[in-house]
């Protein structure tokens, strides 16, 4: 055992490498941890390891971590701790930790090394079952470590087998549903280099287990008297084990207990070189193996009765114990620095309880078990009721105390949750311990209850006279103890948070400095503004360009679905509300998809390419939404029709040349194809090879110039692009982004699904009543439409909106109200709201795009939009700006 | 996270799926000799039970197959799941 | 289709992480030709498939049926001058990827059947894992179960790694070949590499 240097609030000392950072503040006569949350009182460790409500600390080094239980720490070299008042602290440095994330299947998770754990575990091992055993301390054997009993070697070495795992500092934070569990490792802070480049930090475990055995073992539980949080006061257990592993700043020591567990402890102590004073059991007539041993070795033996109180020495650390009848009266001092505490043992239940398995409350061992078995989950040892042969306890929680004695009896001893709060609660007719937990914070700490959650139910139950399981039932909601957030993360953070898909001409946009708007997970070009140039500006000039000369857009993103089979035509009559088995080989049409509801869904272009194969476009963001769609109308209801569906979004990739001058682009970038509007016209594909690749141009416009998408593989993507900027570049060609775009189809009325819908608009709506066939029998929506909701009067319809000052860019979202005379102060009534909004370098102005009530038969009127700072007038307009006759799309 | 029995790829994990509401809700074939509350009824309405529910899903990131299985609402587990137009499995209740 | 390499770009423009001897060996296979075919198991059109292909194409989601094809991605493995490689994703559904002139092979029998059959080869892209450790560096994301009786070699399936759909064939001992989504490649190779880390 190497020695090691830590620091503690300031102070250096010396403890044992690998011990509790508790252990080695014992070890160095640290008595006095901190200061409780609320009232200032003195605290020390109580517990031995994640049960521990007291002994706080906030970590400085390494990576740092807030409130951390210091019976959890192992100390190494260098570290550095500060006492914590119950509120963390997090570091100012960044944490450069790695964290990351493993999945793992396995036959059969064993939670907990203890001898049940690992007897479990050799079970399943001999079955030639793969298992994994985890634990969240540093080594297995569970008890016996603690008692400095060596683990049977025939149940160790199973550990070592091939078709097992263990891993210890792990723990299992999460149990769900069909033996999905969640754990974290600890995998570098106990390293004597515990910052790595290369290793996490904490690994977070995802687990499918066939079986998952529950071998969680116990933590002591404390009892209810009054000053029973004096830094000395400790579970029997743990002080045990502190003192026989050489951390022993005690000379004297009481031991308070409820069964033979105080016993055993008592005779622990005194081996360790602890006077023992007293044994005060609350028992009459104790008996069992421990019992003996303890009257061998000479202890005094007080039964019948228990602590009421304690007093302090003037460090404020215990002095001597007052043990009296349970109803308070004849007690007497018993000096000790030490107050050995065993209140009996709480089995840890969360993993159950997290799935739903309701604890049983076990009279005989006073204990909450969970004895349970099925496929999916079964419990172990202390768990399951197992405590051994000698174990028999009184269920007691603590004697009767006085109104001031109340006061200063802890049930919850991190947030300073007394007996007299608990009694208020009971007082108020409060039964269930779920209100009980509300009304006085009880087990709402770092520990949730784990030592305070039982010892409250029992005294719900001594103060109305009732069993602990009357009461209710323990319940616990992952994560068993408090994670770091970035363990959780993993490397989901940063760039890897959410994918950022790309185009292949994404390089391309990147390298002219064109900032990028997220479009689902996507990234597009958003503008290409010149050097020193504003948004606004580089907008102005991109809409320009595309109006007089010729822009390129990266089209790319759109989803694409190649679409085969003899009732294509038919299929796309049913999931579009216009006609598509009319359409001609080579051409194009634009089609509105609805929901049964009959709103408008998604919108896209279809192509026929042969007479049974078809080319869908979908929106950017609708793609996958949209083929998940098609393929439930195939599967679930129409497998008769012969359609296959599949996705080819990433396959094709898009260049859309767009403005007056895009005809003599196209044919330079084509010089074989006639691209005149006789022997091309709008809507028309045409294969040709562009600048050597294979590719599909089709006359589509979302702008309402004249326009021709490049469509080629993907892997040709960046190829096609550079070669029109090249050979557009005496032409001034414009690259333009998502922002240029979206103001070019607004000048023309053309909706954006998602923009100008979200989900309550029909066709009518959106004025488009000319997308909707009158001669099919059925499509998807039709029905709808003739619902009274859906065909009522006053329903939100598409309009333009003009702002009298043209100068103005109205928000999207902002409200309207009618007149431009009506009241506009609230409260007020809104008759619609801007969908989109920009400025028009065609107009010269502002104009906006707006869901208006009856909109359609409103055109002309006046409107307002109150401001937070000023009232906006305008007019009702058409929907369409630029270009009414579209004359504009043959160039 | 539930790992839901795909019938043609056994179970995965949740996240590769998209839920699809009731099963057995045909889509009408007369739609325009309904009346409005025919209609409304197939358009909004689902029994939404306590306990176990014959629902839709698909596995849209795996196989890309709609499919039917039996869940219980109350605490997640899963009954067989079966492919469209194949007889429906007895409930698990 | 014949790719023409003076004008193609890959996604991760022929990426490479790692070596031959490390622990972790990860790069992209570029170019690799595939399609999407769609045909009901069973029928007529099935039988003219297997037939054109010399292959009986396997109808177990997540099977995998070869003709003289190795891995594809490594020249130390011996690819065959007419390989084909069926990946089963779905019921009536395969990947086919390979050296063979898959397009040849098949295009009578669209004429003649009711069968899909899309050129996917810009879809996706390729990146070969391989290495003692490939599978730890897979498992940081991927949550399907990768256990030798669950996947063993020649099992394919399609899932969610790092976010990014894609298609993984268990292709030999150690060696992964994941088929994701091109505009999820570069996302894909940053999760990775990150990965791959605490191995090389
Ligand atoms: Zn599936």
């Amino acid at each position: 055992m190497s020695t090691v240097t830590f620091t503690f609030d300031g102070k250096q000392y010396t403890g044992q490498k690998g011990e509790s950072l508790a252990s080695a503040l014992l070890r160095n006569g640290v008595l006095h941890f901190t200061d409780s949350s609320y009232k200032d009182r003195p605290r020390g460790v109580m517990g031995l390891w994640v049960e521990e409500p007291n002994a706080l600390v906030n970590i400085d080094s390494g990576a740092g971590e807030p409130m951390v239980m210091s019976t959890t720490i192992e100390i190494v070299e260098g570290v550095v701790a500060r006492s914590s008042q119950g509120v963390g602290d997090l570091p100012d440095t960044r944490d450069n930790s790695r964290y990351d994330k493993v999945n793992r299947h396995v036959d059969v998770l064993v939670v907990g090394a203890g001898t049940s754990g690992l007897e479990a575990a050799k079970k399943f091992a001999d079955q030639g079952k793969s298992v994994i055993v985890m634990d969240d301390k540093p080594t297995a054997g569970g008890h016996l470590v603690y008692l400095g009993q060596p683990v049977p070697p025939e149940l160790l070495s199973v550990l070592d087998r091939e078709n097992v795992t263990f891993l210890p500092r792990t723990t299992v934070q999460g149990l769900y549903d069909q033996g999905y569990s969640v754990a974290t490792e600890r995998r570098t802070d106990h390293l004597d280099v515990n910052v790595h480049t290369e290793m996490s930090r904490i690994r977070t475990w995802h687990i499918r287990a066939d079986h998952t055995v529950l071998a969680t073992g116990a933590f002591q539980r404390h009892l209810v008297f009054a000053n029973n949080d004096r830094p000395g006061i400790m579970l029997s257990h743990a002080a045990a084990t502190y003192v026989s592993n050489g951390a022993n700043p005690f000379r004297a020591a009481v031991v308070v207990t409820v069964d033979n567990q105080g016993y055993r402890d008592a005779v622990r102590l005194s081996q360790a070189g602890v006077t023992v004073n007293a044994i005060v059991d609350i028992r009459n007539n104790p008996s069992g193996p421990s019992v003996e041993a303890a009257k061998a070795s000479g202890i005094q033996i007080i039964t019948g009765k228990t602590a009421i109180d304690t007093c302090e020495k003037e460090d404020g650390t215990v002095k001597c114990v007052s043990v009296g009848n349970p109803d308070g009266t004849e007690a007497a001092c018993v000096d000790g620095d030490l107050i050995a505490v065993s209140g009996g043992w709480t089995p840890v239940v969360h993993l159950a309880t997290f799935i739903g398995i309701k604890p049983t409350w076990d009279a005989k061992l006073a204990a909450f078990v969970v004895k349970h078995s099925d496929s999916l989950t079964s419990t172990a040892g202390m768990l399951a009721g197992d405590f051994g042969d000698d174990d028999e306890a009184a269920i007691f929680f603590g004697p009767k105390l006085s109104t001031e004695q109340a006061l200063v009896a802890f049930v919850d001893y991190q947030r300073d949750a007394t007996y007299r709060d608990f009694k208020r609660a009971i007082d108020a007719g409060m039964r269930s311990i779920e209100h009980v937990k509300r009304y006085t914070a009880i087990g709402t700490a770092h520990d949730q209850g784990k030592t305070s959650g039982t010892v409250t139910m029992g005294l719900i139950g001594q103060a109305i006279g009732k069993a602990p399981d009357e009461i209710g039932s323990l319940t616990f909601r992952p994560p068993y103890i408090s994670v770091p957030f970035a363990a959780l993360a993993g490397r989901d953070r940063g760039l890897l948070s959410d994918p950022e898909r790309t185009t292949p001409i994404h390089s391309w946009h990147v390298a002219s400095g064109a900032p990028m708007e997220d479009v689902g997970q996507w990234k597009r070009p958003w503008y290409f503004p010149m050097p020193g140039e504003s948004m606004h500006a580089a907008v102005l000039r991109e809409c320009a360009a595309v109006r007089e000369g010729v822009g390129v857009m990266d089209a790319s993103t759109l989803g694409k679905i190649d679409i085969q089979g003899k009732d294509a035509g038919q299929f796309l009559d049913l999931i579009y509300t216009n006609m598509f088995s009319t359409l001609k080989v080579g051409m194009s049409r634009y089609g509105l998809m609805c929901g049964i509801d009959g709103m408008v869904f998604d919108d896209g272009v279809t192509t026929r390419i042969s007479e049974n194969h078809w080319l869908m476009t979908t929106t950017t963001g609708g793609a996958a939404k949209v083929l998940d769609w098609l393929e439930e109308w195939l599967q679930t209801e129409w497998p008769h029709l012969e359609v296959y569906c599949t996705s080819v979004t990433e396959q094709i990739s898009t260049v859309a040349i767009v403005g007056p001058k895009s005809r003599e682009l196209m044919r330079r970038l084509a010089p074989s194809l006639d691209v005149s509007n006789e022997a091309f016209a709008f809507m028309e594909n045409k294969h040709v090879d562009v600048a050597g690749v294979p590719a599909r141009i089709a006359r589509i416009s979302f702008s309402g110039e004249l326009a021709y998408e490049i469509n080629v593989p993907a892997i040709y993507g960046l190829h096609i692009w550079e070669s029109v900027m090249a050979k557009g570049a005496d032409l001034n060609i414009t690259p333009y982004g998502t922002e240029t775009m979206h103001v070019l189809r607004a000048e023309k009325g053309f909706v954006i699904v998602g923009q100008e819908t979200d989900g309550t608009q029909t066709p009518d709506d959106l004025d488009m009543n000319w997308i909707v066939s009158k001669k099919k029998d059925d499509f998807i929506g039709k029905r709808s439409f003739s619902r009274a909701d859906t065909a009522r009067d006053g329903r939100h319809q598409l309009v333009g909106i003009l702002a009298d000052d043209g100068s103005y860019v109205i928000p999207e979202g902002a409200y309207i109200v009618a007149g431009a005379d009506e009241k506009t102060a609230p409260p007020v009534k809104h008759i619609g709201y801007i969908t989109s909004s920009y400025d028009s370098a065609a107009l010269g102005r502002s104009f906006a795009l707006a869901l208006v009530a009856n909109g359609l038969a409103r055109k002309g009127e006046k409107i307002a939009i109150p401001m937070a700072d000023r009232v906006v007038t305008g007019v009702i307009t058409d929907s369409v700006f630029v270009d009414k006759e579209n004359t504009r799309r043959d160039g | 996270m539930l790992h839901i029995p795909c019938p043609y790829c056994g179970p995965r994990d949740e996240t590769e799926f998209h839920y699809g509401s009731e099963a057995h809700v045909a889509y009408p074939e007369n739609s325009a000799n309904l009346t409005d509350e025919e209609w409304a009824k197939f358009v909004f309405i689902r029994s939404n039970p306590k306990g176990w529910m014959a629902e839709r899903w698909v596995h849209s990131a795996g196989c890309r197959r709609w499919f039917n299985v039996w869940r219980n609402t109350i605490n997640h587990e899963f009954g067989p799941s079966y492919k469209p137009f194949t007889q429906q499995p007895k409930s698990p209740a | 289709m014949m790719v023409n390499l003076e004008f193609a770009k890959s996604p991760l423009s022929s990426a490479e992480h790692g070596s031959k001897d490390s622990a972790v060996w990860m790069y992209e296979v570029p170019f690799t030709p595939a399609w999407d075919l769609r045909v009901e198991p069973g029928n007529d059109a099935y039988a003219a498939v297997n037939a054109a292909l010399g292959l009986t194409l396997p109808t177990k989601v997540g099977d995998v049926a070869r003709l003289n094809g190795a891995c594809i991605g490594q020249d130390d493995f011996v690819v065959g001058q007419q390989a084909i490689i069926a990946l089963c994703l779905g019921p009536d559904w395969w990947y086919l990827t390979g050296t063979a002139d898959i397009q040849a092979l098949l295009l009578p029998v669209q004429e003649a059947h009711h069968i899909s059959f899309v050129d996917v080869s810009s879809q996706r892209t390729k990146i070969e894992v391989s290495g003692p450790n490939a599978q730890d560096v897979l498992a940081h994301y991927w949550e399907q179960d990768l256990r030798e009786e669950h996947f063993p070699i020649d099992a394919c399936s399609q899932g969610v790694l790092a976010k990014a759909p894609l298609i993984m064939w268990h292709c030999c001992e150690n060696c992964y070949l994941l088929f994701p989504r091109a505009s999820f490649a570069k996302h894909l190779w940053t999760a990775l590499t990150d990965a791959a880390v605490e191995y090389l």
